[in-house]
C-alpha cells in the first residue's frame, strides 16, 4: 500500500520534471516579452486614439499606430531607409572609433598611474558632466564639415564612459597577475598585451555600451545640426512637411536599432568577457 | 641543472630610518639542494624570497645565483607565491604557456607545454578556466607554469598554506620529487614545521626583529618522507625547540648540546662584512607589496 503510493509520487515527479525548466524558458524568453510589447502596441494606440479623438490634436492623428506602422513597412521595403539610416551608423561608428582610440591608452594610463589620477581628477569630472550637446557652438566653428562636427559630439557623448570604465578596471586589476608577470620577467609591452588588455577588455566593452547608448541618444540632435542626411535630419524634416506617421515610423526605427546595436554589443560581451563565464 | 645560491650579508631595511627588518644574513645553498626556511610570522622570510627572486633588491648585501649577482627577475630562478595568480582570461593550457611567453622561449611552446599538464597530472583540464578548478589544481598549474621555463631555482612562498591537508601533503611530496628529478634548487619559505621536515634537505630557523638566520638543521631523512616516521617525530621535536628558541632568543650554549644534529657545514654565522665584498653595487628600485 505505501509502497504504491510513493512509487506514484515518484512517476509524478519525474513526469513534471523536465517540462518546469521548458516552461521557465518559455514564459522568460517568449511570452513575457511578447506581453511587454502588446502592452506598449496598447499605450500607442491608446495615445493615438486620445489624439485623433480630440478636435485640437486632430492634425497629429499619423502618430497612431495604424498610420506609423505601414509607413515604417514602405521606408523598408523602398529602400529609402538604407538612405536615412547609413549616414547615421557611419557618424555613429566613428564618433565610437574616435572615442574608443582616445580614451582606452588614457584610461589605462590614468587607472596605472595614481598621480595622472589625482591630476586629471578634477577635470574630467567637470568635462564628463557637461551635456555633449553644449560642445555643439564649438564643434560648428571647430570643424569644417557638418559630418565633423557631428562626429565630434559623438565622440564628446562617448569619450567619458570608455574612459572611466577603463580607468577604474585597470585600478582593479589583480596586483598579483602584475607579480607574476615580473616574476617571469615580462617587458613592459608583454605586460599591455598579455596582461592589462584582457583584464580590462570586458569593462571598456560595457564602457563601449555605455557610451553607444548615450552616443545614439545624442545622435537625432546632433544630427539637426546643417547636415542633409541621416535619423535626425530626416526626423527634422518630417516634423517641417508635418509627415506625422513618416515621423512616427522613424522614432520607432531609432528605437529598433538603438535596441539592435546593444543587443550586439551585449553577445560580445558575453563571447570576449571572462568575468560572466565562471 | 640545479643552481647554487650565495646569500652575501643581505641586511634590509623599507625606509632610510626604519628599524632593520633583515641583518647580517649569511648562507650557501648547494645545486639541487632543497632549503627549508622556517620562523614567525613577520620576520622577513617573504622579504628574502624576493630578494632571491630578483623581485627587490637588499638594502646592503647580494644574493648570487650560480655565481651570478641578482639584480631583476631572471627565466633561471622562478618565485611561486601563495596565491597561484592564474589569469582568468586564460585557459590552464594558456596559463601554462604564459611564463614561456613572458620570457620569450615560445619556441618549444606547445609540447612544453602539454609535458608539464602531464607531470602535474591535470592533461585532461587543459581546456578548463582556472576558476573551474579546486585550490589544489590551480596550485599545480602554478607549478607548471613554473617548471615550464625550467628553472634552475624555484622559491616557494608559503605556496600551499591555502589548502587543505591532504592536498598539501600530496603537494609538498609532488614538488620535492619533481625538484629532485630536475635537480632543481628549491628554497621554501614556511612556518609549518611539519612542511619543511617534509621538504628540506635542511631547515634554517629565523628570528625576527631583526629577521637573522638562527641555526640551521640538516634532515637526513628518506624521500617521501612521513610524519609518523619515528625519526620524523625526533627531528620535530629538535626544529620545534629551536623555533621556540629563536622567538624567545637563541642561546648558543644550547647548540654545543646538540650532538645528536650535524650541523651546517655553510656556516649561517661568518660575519656578513666578509662576504659583502662580493657585492657589486646596484640601483634600487622601490618595494613591492609583498603579501597579497
Ligand atoms: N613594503 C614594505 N614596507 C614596509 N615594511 C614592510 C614591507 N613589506 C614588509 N614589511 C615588514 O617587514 C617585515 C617582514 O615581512 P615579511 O617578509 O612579509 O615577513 P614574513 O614573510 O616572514 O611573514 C614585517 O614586519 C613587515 O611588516
Ligand atoms: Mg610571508
Amino acid at each position: 500500500m505505501s509502497n504504491g503510493i510513493s512509487s506514484g509520487a515518484v512517476a509524478i515527479r519525474i513526469s513534471t520534471m523536465p517540462w518546469s525548466p521548458l516552461r521557465q524558458q518559455l514564459f522568460g524568453k517568449v511570452a513575457y516579452p511578447l506581453m511587454g510589447l502588446a502592452i506598449l502596441l496598447v499605450c500607442w494606440w491608446f495615445g493615438g486614439y486620445l489624439i485623433a479623438s480630440n478636435p485640437a490634436t486632430q492634425s497629429f492623428a499619423g502618430f497612431a499606430p495604424a498610420q506609423a506602422l505601414p509607413e515604417a513597412w514602405r521606408l523598408i521595403v523602398s529602400g529609402t531607409l538604407m538612405g536615412t539610416v547609413l549616414p547615421s551608423l557611419y557618424r555613429i561608428g566613428m564618433g565610437l572609433l574616435w572615442a574608443s582610440l582616445v580614451a582606452v591608452p588614457i584610461g589605462i594610463l590614468v587607472g596605472a598611474s595614481p598621480v595622472l589620477r589625482q591630476i586629471t581628477g578634477f577635470p574630467f569630472q567637470l568635462l564628463r558632466m557637461v551635456s555633449p550637446l553644449a560642445w555643439m557652438p564649438i564643434a560648428v566653428l571647430a570643424f569644417a564639415t557638418w559630418d565633423g562636427a557631428i562626429i565630434f559630439l559623438i565622440f564628446m557623448a562617448a569619450l567619458w564612459p570608455i574612459l572611466f570604465s577603463t580607468a577604474f578596471a585597470v585600478q582593479r586589476i589583480d596586483p598579483m597577475y602584475f607579480k607574476v608577470a615580473r616574476n617571469f620577467g615580462a617587458s613592459p609591452l608583454a605586460c599591455l598585451r598579455r596582461l592589462v588588455l584582457p583584464a580590462v577588455a570586458p569593462d571598456i566593452l560595457a564602457g563601449f555600451r555605455l557610451a553607444l547608448g548615450i552616443a545614439w541618444v545624442v545622435l537625432v540632435p546632433a544630427e539637426y545640426l546643417g547636415v542633409t542626411s541621416g535619423l535626425g535630419y530626416a526626423i527634422n524634416d518630417a516634423r517641417d512637411i508635418l509627415a506625422y506617421d513618416l515621423l512616427a515610423a522613424l522614432v520607432l526605427i531609432i528605437g529598433i536599432i538603438g535596441y539592435l546595436l546593444d543587443s550586439i554589443i551585449v553577445v560580445l560581451i558575453r563571447y570576449l568577457g571572462w568575468q560572466n563565464s565562471a | 641543472m640545479g643552481a647554487s645560491i650565495q646569500i652575501n650579508g643581505i641586511t634590509h631595511r623599507f625606509s632610510e630610518k626604519g628599524p632593520n627588518v633583515l641583518e647580517n644574513l649569511v648562507f650557501d645553498i648547494a645545486p639541487g639542494r632543497s632549503t627549508a626556511l622556517i620562523g614567525e610570522s613577520g620576520c622577513g622570510k617573504s622579504t628574502l624570497l624576493h630578494m632571491l627572486a630578483g623581485l627587490m633588491l637588499p638594502t646592503e648585501g647580494c644574493v648570487r645565483i650560480n655565481g651570478r649577482q641578482v639584480t631583476k627577475p631572471h627565466p633561471e630562478w622562478n618565485m611561486m607565491f601563495q596565491r597561484p595568480g592564474l589569469y582568468p582570461w586564460l585557459n590552464v593550457r594558456q596559463n601554462v604557456a604564459l611564463g614561456l611567453q613572458f620570457t620569450g622561449k615560445t619556441a618549444a611552446l606547445s609540447h612544453r607545454v602539454e609535458e608539464m599538464l602531464a607531470l602535474v597530472g591535470l592533461s585532461d583540464k587543459g581546456s578548463s578556466r582556472p576558476q573551474d578548478l579546486s585550490g589544489g589544481q590551480q596550485q599545480r598549474v602554478a607549478l607548471a607554469r613554473s617548471l615550464a621555463v625550467e628553472p634552475e631555482v624555484i622559491l616557494l612562498d608559503e605556496p600551499f598554506s591555502a589548502l587543505d591537508a591532504f592536498t598539501r601533503r600530496n603537494l609538498q611530496i609532488e614538488v620535492r620529487h619533481i625538484a629532485r628529478e630536475k635537480n632543481i634548487t628549491l628554497v621554501l619559505v614556511t612556518h609549518d614545521i611539519d612542511e619543511a621536515l617534509t621538504m628540506g634537505d635542511s631547515v634554517v630557523v629565523m628570528g625576527r626583529n631583526p629577521g637573522s638566520f638562527q641555526s640551521v638543521m640538516e634532515i637526513e631523512l628518506a624521500y617521501p618522507r612521513s610524519p609518523i616516521d619515528p625519526a620524523f617525530a625526533l627531528l620535530r621535536d629538535e626544529l620545534m625547540t629551536r623555533f621556540k628558541h629563536s622567538v624567545e632568543g637563541y642561546t648558543p650554549a644550547r647548540q654545543a648540546c646538540l650532538a645528536s644534529v650535524s650541523d651546517p657545514t655553510n656556516n649561517i654565522k661568518t660575519p656578513a662584512h666578509e662576504r659583502l665584498q662580493e657585492c657589486k653595487e646596484t640601483r634600487r628600485s622601490a618595494p613591492l607589496p609583498i603579501n597579497r
